[in-house]
């Protein structure tokens, strides 16, 4: 086919822009205070306009095969691209956008955060555009890392206890799933040499990083995309959000994420940049769409059977989402499989993308009006609601009959269209492909069933409570947008021509894919008798199924919890939480002890350099340790007396008072054990010294008054003086003979003693430290200070120096 | 020459105008008049400001040209002279300092209380942008070395500023290791002029221009260790990283935030210069010293990020997270990929806006309610919403999600990164992301939580700030938001750092940087 390269459009990058524009005016409208019914009428308008844009860039995108637009954005310029493909994604976003932001008009009536809600989700349509629209995978990235954020904050809305946690689980999620998609798409850039979508450069020679590229992408898309087993935010998040942003997350977001993994696998197939030159397919690709046949396979299966068995009714459509989410994948996977057979399935892959997100958004639309009338979600409670919401009940049935895949339903020719794919992958592998087609009929009759109860219990069921009147129909504006969308199930349903070969057969064949087979089997899709032998098959299992399950209660069976990948997601979360708390306990308790070894191994070798000190008479030692724990019991009664002090004080004065006199008191046992010294180097017996230890010995609790009283003088003056401490201790203590003297000689030796303790630390000295005033308490501080920062450091200098050596002695 | 002569004038002017304004601030501070210190102040950083972008525009013009300008201070001994040179790489971190340190003064203006002691830290602050300018500006490694020592020792009394206990002890534990870092650097700068006869910073490496094989390979070893070693002290390069976590609480969050926001980064700066203009990339591949340094780097990265996790005090996660963020350069330039290396540079300085932009918020946060843990931090939102909001969009901008500045650094560090195939770096660079969202979404989880009755909201006494100090802080915090915001919307703009990343990528490699 005659290839283009993309002509420039301005309408594009206007499309993609125009609803974060509107997002911006509305929030000015909604700040200078203009009426609810004003911005609910804007907001519609603007999501209508969208709407609008995107079905008028339906022309020229098929007349042209490409268009090309960009904004001046982030490293340059962000590039759209717009080929039948992404507009057939943009234009399922839009028409959901609009349905769902009239929806919420009604729905929002009461909320306080409705500005909010809406602005959020006008962000948000813009930045699904911007990623279906995408030119470049930096543009991608950007949107949709903009999409999956925005989203957290409509799914917190409630701000109910299970929204926090389901926006928790959402959050951590998302994020690793995008820094899983930044590697690939770095490893991707590095092998092929540019970040263009369109354009797949040189495939590499097989290496692993292809494997590797195609792993992280699918990761990341694959969180989005709801894939197994990356999926366990979906059932959590999308029943707790309001149920316009549930249609919106199951109906259009996750979509995003089987649009990437199309784009991805679509690169690796090979095909023709937007400048005509071929490029060759990867020779992995069939592998890879093998391995998302698989995935998919897996995901539509337990999907459905863990829908089969839930209670509330949003949480089954949320796991009815998971599952037709592996249609979809498996669709395109299969597409790709078959290379270039292959359009039936992507085909229908893409078009189901279409069609769930009309039925799933119907349904989420349906079950929220339910809620509003009914107050609950709970299936066993609701009921008999057939007769008194009968539209809702209309749209309701429609939306499952599209979803279970009955004929002149849009979900129908899907389905019909992915079996055929997978019947042609299965002859074409065999092996455990030929499984394939049994599993799809499988979910297909489990899909039937499970749709069978919801109906069933929502609406048939004989209810347990009466209903009065307030339960009726929803607003208007509620049931315009639900009936919108069941109307196009219905056109889609009888004329799947418009959209198949309107829009994404060219769409295929813009991707070198021949689409003979589509057009084809829609000639005649109606009378194909083997689609309808599958369809009677289905649905005879479909209902033994949920006989069975009624039954033998097969419904209300729950899995142990560690059967589920969510458990282990959160235990590693949590061992990974623990695993750091740990770490960080861990080197700081090292650190702590190290420190401590290495101060003492540094006063170790400080304490060398004065080995030469000879300690003076074993008497004079023992006295002094003597008078040392006397100073020690007297700071410790004078610190007690403060703390038991009458509590007029606050706690701050009172710490303040503790701290003083713990120095005061240290300051005059201090001057005490000066003057003894001093006195019983000259003293004439031992019997003398004794005699007046026992006499000082008792009088520790008068020294610990005097303390106290110096201190609370001292709050009140500015400064101690000598003479009050020697006051004080004369006061108290039993008289040094000779005193006057000795007080000379021992001034005299306190400077010199006090240079000497401030260089070095003796193990044994019997001339204490003086604490005066502003000196030596602050040498002694900055002594400490030192040895600790030494401590710390010389670690770190230790190993540093270690490898040093190790280096040099390398050469 | 005139171009020449005006450059190196512009850039004399930007080291010294700081340096005399700061000086000026310092000494009249004693008469305490609040208008008259502010003008003065106003005055002269957002004049230094200015000087350095006029400087900037000059240089990208001339680089254009093929001009160069370097200009001689004076000499000190015949071989060794003070001069100073306008290159890319020295111009962006000059812009990057003389934009974040106005902020830091307007934050602190509303966070200090109003006596005569605030005079000191603006004087002490603006003398320190004058010689981070010079360190930014200097073209050889007498006068990077003078101009380092010089800020390294004027950052002691901005960390023990509120003379606290805690902020004594920090700032001892912050002088044992500059000092020890700077007689490694000094003993380093003197292995080089014995090896080379010079110091001049040329590109393509002083040294490999030197006959290679007359240069006993231990002492380049050496000599690179050392410097290395000595530097990496101020670049949080673990394991030396020790001072770091003690010194940010401490110090006032203005001036945490100029800590985390620049001075760490001029030590990264320093060894990015040593690394590719001393020794060249040719000798270092030669040496085998670059997987060393990715090995240490790579596991500061992570590391450093798993403590931050550890933390409950906020500013001491913000140190933590500084740490791991700086490590991510060091990273880069192992690989002397052009790309990496301008991502790593735009990352740098997209870092001083965010982080410093938190450090605010930290600070606005301590000042108005007390809080410093982030356990407490419960319901905050409501209390100051404003203020809760830019440290979301700021946490966010650090998570790396696009399009806030972080995410623009992140995104050509990584592209460079794989394309040099640099898998490993790459791996180590995402997890060290995935590990910053983890210390990072309690913060604003914690935020924007509802207030329970009996939360203890209280770690220790709020000052009673008036109206004009919350202002002040308030616009710093919103100004650093909304240049995150800039920058990552606009990074591809001429003149934005990205553009002059790339130049710097380009004049430090000899490759173009342009894909």
């Amino acid at each position: 086919m005659e290839m283009n390269p993309g002509s420039t459009s301005l309408l594009l990058p206007l499309v993609v822009a125009w609803p974060l524009l509107a997002a911006a005016i509305a929030g000015v409208l909604a700040m200078t205070g203009c009426s609810r019914r004003a911005f609910d009428v804007f907001v519609t308008i603007a999501a209508g306009l969208t709407l609008a844009g995107v079905v008028a860039l339906i022309g020229p995108v098929l007349a042209e095969s490409r268009l090309v637009g960009a904004l001046p954005l982030l490293t340059g310029r962000i590039e759209f691209v717009a080929d039948p493909i992404g507009l057939t994604f943009a234009l399922a976003a839009a028409l959901v956008w609009f349905c769902a932001t009239l929806y919420a008009t009604a729905w929002l009536r009461e909320d306080p955060a409705t500005v909010r809600f809406q602005l959020v989700s006008l962000v948000l349509l813009s930045a699904n555009l911007g990623v279906v629209l995408a030119g470049d995978l930096l543009t991608l990235y950007l949107c949709f890392e903009v999409l999956g954020l925005g989203a957290l904050l409509l799914i917190v809305h409630d701000g109910t206890e299970g929204a926090r946690r389901a926006g928790v689980k959402y959050f951590w999620m998302t994020v690793c799933g995008g820094i899983s998609l930044l590697a690939g798409i770095l490893l991707f850039h590095a092998l092929t040499g540019s970040f263009e979508i369109a354009a797949g450069g040189r495939p590499g020679s097989g290496s692993p990083l292809m494997w590797w590229a195609f792993t992280l992408m699918l990761i990341g898309f694959g969180v989005k995309a709801g894939m197994m087993p990356l999926h366990v935010w979906l059932p959590d998040a999308h029943p707790v959000a309001p149920p316009p942003a549930s249609a919106l997350l199951s109906g259009v977001m996750i979509k995003v994420g089987a649009y990437g993994i199309f784009r991805v696998l679509n690169i690796a197939s090979g095909g023709e940049t937007l400048s005509g030159d071929a490029f060759e397919p990867w020779t992995i690709a069939a592998d890879m769409g093998q391995v998302v046949i698989w995935l998919g396979l897996i995901t539509m299966l337990f999907g459905v059977i863990l829908a089969l068995g839930q209670q509330q009714a949003k949480r089954l459509l949320a796991w009815s989402s998971v599952s037709q989410m592996g249609f979809i994948l498996t669709g395109l996977g299969t597409g790709v499989y078959l290379g270039g057979e292959g359009a039936m399935a992507s085909a229908g892959g893409l078009l189901h993308v279409v069609n769930h997100g009309l039925f799933k958004g119907a349904l989420f639309l349906g079950a929220g009006a339910v809620v509003l009338r009914t107050g609950t979600a709970d299936m066993n409670r609701l009921g008999g609601l057939w007769r008194k919401m009968p539209v809702t009940f209309g749209c309701m049935l429609i939306a499952a009959a599209g979803i279970s895949g009955i004929p002149l339903f849009n979900g129908f020719v899907s389905k019909c269209m992915i079996h055929h794919g997978l019947v042609a992958a299965g002859e074409q592998g065999g092996g455990m492909l030929l499984a394939a087609e049994w599993i799809f009929l499988l979910t297909c009759a489990g899909t039937f069933a499970c749709f069978v109860k919801f109906i069933g219990l929502v609406f048939l069921q004989k209810p347990g409570t009466k209903w009065d009147d307030s339960v009726r129909d929803p607003p208007p504006a509620m049931l315009a947008a639900m009936i919108a969308m069941v109307l196009l199930i219905l056109v889609i349903g009888v004329r799947p021509q418009w959209l198949l070969e309107g829009l994404i057969a060219p769409g295929l064949s813009v991707l070198t894919i021949p689409v003979d087979p589509v057009g084809h089997f829609l000639s005649h899709y109606l009378f194909s008798a083997a689609d309808f032998c599958s369809f009677a098959g289905m649905t005879i299992t479909a209902i033994a199924l949920s006989i069975a399950g009624m039954r033998f209660g097969l419904f209300g069976l729950h899995a142990p919890d560690r059967l589920g990948v969510d458990y282990w997601y959160r235990a590693g979360g949590r061992g990974l939480l623990r695993l750091c708390h740990g770490l960080g306990e861990f080197s700081s308790r090292r650190r702590i002890g190290i420190q401590r070894r290495s101060a003492e191994a540094l006063k170790w070798l400080i304490s060398l350099l004065e080995r030469h000190e000879k300690p003076a008479a074993t008497d004079r030692d023992r006295d002094f340790k003597r008078l040392d724990a006397l100073r020690d019991r007297v700071r410790t009664e004078a610190e007690e007396l403060a703390r038991s002090q009458p509590d007029d004080l606050s706690r701050h004065d009172r710490e303040r008072l503790v701290n003083d006199v713990h120095w005061i008191s240290g300051l005059l046992c201090t001057n005490m054990i000066e003057q003894a010294m001093a006195w019983f180097t000259g003293a004439d017996s031992r019997q003398a010294v004794n005699d007046w230890f026992s006499a000082a010995e008792d009088q520790t609790e008068a020294l610990a008054r005097s303390a106290l009283q110096l201190a609370v003088a001292w709050r009140d003056s500015a400064e101690i003086t000598d003479d009050e401490l020697q006051t004080s201790l004369r006061k108290v203590l039993p008289p040094l003979p000779g005193s006057s003297e000795t007080d000379r000689h021992a001034r005299q030796r306190r400077w010199r003693d006090e240079l000497r303790a401030l260089i070095f630390r003796p193990a044994h000295h019997h001339w204490p430290v003086t604490e005066s005033l502003d000196r030596g308490r602050l040498a002694a501080r900055i002594r400490r200070y030192l040895y600790g920062a030494a401590g710390n450091l010389s670690l770190a200098l230790g190993l540093l120096f270690a490898l040093l050596a190790l280096m040099l002695l390398r050469l | 020459m005139s171009g020449a002569s005006s450059l190196s004038l512009l850039a004399l002017l930007a080291v010294l105008v700081p340096i005399t304004g700061g000086l000026l601030v310092f000494t009249a501070g004693r008469w305490n008049h609040r208008a008259a210190g502010l003008a003065v102040v106003g005055v002269v950083s957002l004049g230094s400001f200015a000087i350095v972008i006029v400087m900037t525009i000059a240089m990208a013009w001339q680089a254009s040209h093929g001009l160069q300008a370097e200009s001689v201070l004076f000499t000190l001994v015949p071989p060794i002279d003070i001069a100073l040179r306008v290159d890319a790489m020295g111009a962006l971190f000059a812009a990057t300092i003389a934009a974040l340190v106005p902020l830091a003064l307007a934050h602190a203006v509303g966070y200090l209380p109003d006596d005569a002691r605030q005079w000191k830290f603006h004087g002490f602050v603006l003398v320190s942008l004058g010689c981070m300018t010079g360190v930014a500006l200097s073209a050889n490694l007498v006068t990077l070395l003078l101009f380092y020592e010089l800020f390294s020792l004027l950052a002691w009394p901005l960390i023990v500023h509120e003379r606290t206990p805690e902020a004594f002890r920090a700032g001892v534990k912050y002088l044992v290791y500059i000092l020890s870092g700077g007689g490694m650097v000094f003993a380093g700068v003197a292995l080089v002029y014995w090896l080379a006869d010079s110091a001049q910073f040329m590109p393509g490496g002083l040294l490999s221009h030197s006959m290679l094989d007359e240069l006993p390979r231990g002492g380049l070893i050496a000599a690179c260790c050392l410097l290395l070693a000595g530097f990496g002290v101020k670049a949080a390069l673990m394991p030396l990283h020790g001072w770091v976590p003690d010194a940010h609480p401490a110090a006032p969050a203005p001036f945490s935030a100029v800590l985390s926001g620049v001075m760490v980064a001029v030590g990264v700066f320093a060894i990015l210069r040593v690394l590719l203009e001393i020794f060249g990339p040719a000798l270092l591949v030669e040496l085998g010293v670059l997987p060393w340094l990715a090995g240490f780097a790579g596991v500061a990265v992570v590391a450093a990020a798993i403590l931050a996790v550890a933390e409950d005090d906020l500013k001491r996660r913000l140190a933590y997270s500084t740490i791991s963020q700086m490590a991510y350069v060091s990273l880069a330039v192992t690989l002397l990929d052009p790309t990496a290396l301008a991502g790593a540079l735009a990352h740098i300085t997209h870092h001083a806006f965010f982080k410093g932009g938190l450090f605010f918020c930290a600070g606005s946060i301590l000042a108005l309610t007390g809080l410093r843990k982030i356990s407490r931090m419960r319901g905050l939102g409501r209390r100051m919403p404003w203020t809760a909001g830019t440290l979301t969009l700021l946490a966010l901008a650090m998570m790396g999600i696009p399009p806030l500045s972080g995410f623009v650094g992140k995104w050509t560090l990584g592209s460079g990164m794989a394309q040099a195939g640099g898998f490993g770096h790459l791996a180590v660079i995402l997890l060290g992301s995935l590990l910053a969202a983890v210390y990072l979404w309690p913060v604003i989880y914690r935020i924007w939580q509802r207030p329970e009755d009996g939360d203890p909201m209280q770690d220790g006494p709020s000052a009673d700030v008036g109206r004009e100090r919350r202002r002040w802080m308030l616009f710093a915090v919103l100004a650093a938001g909304c240049i995150t915001i800039a920058l990552g919307v606009a990074a591809g703009l001429p003149g934005f750092p990205l553009e002059l990343a790339r130049l710097a990528a380009d004049q430090l490699l000899g490759v173009s940087a342009w894909k």
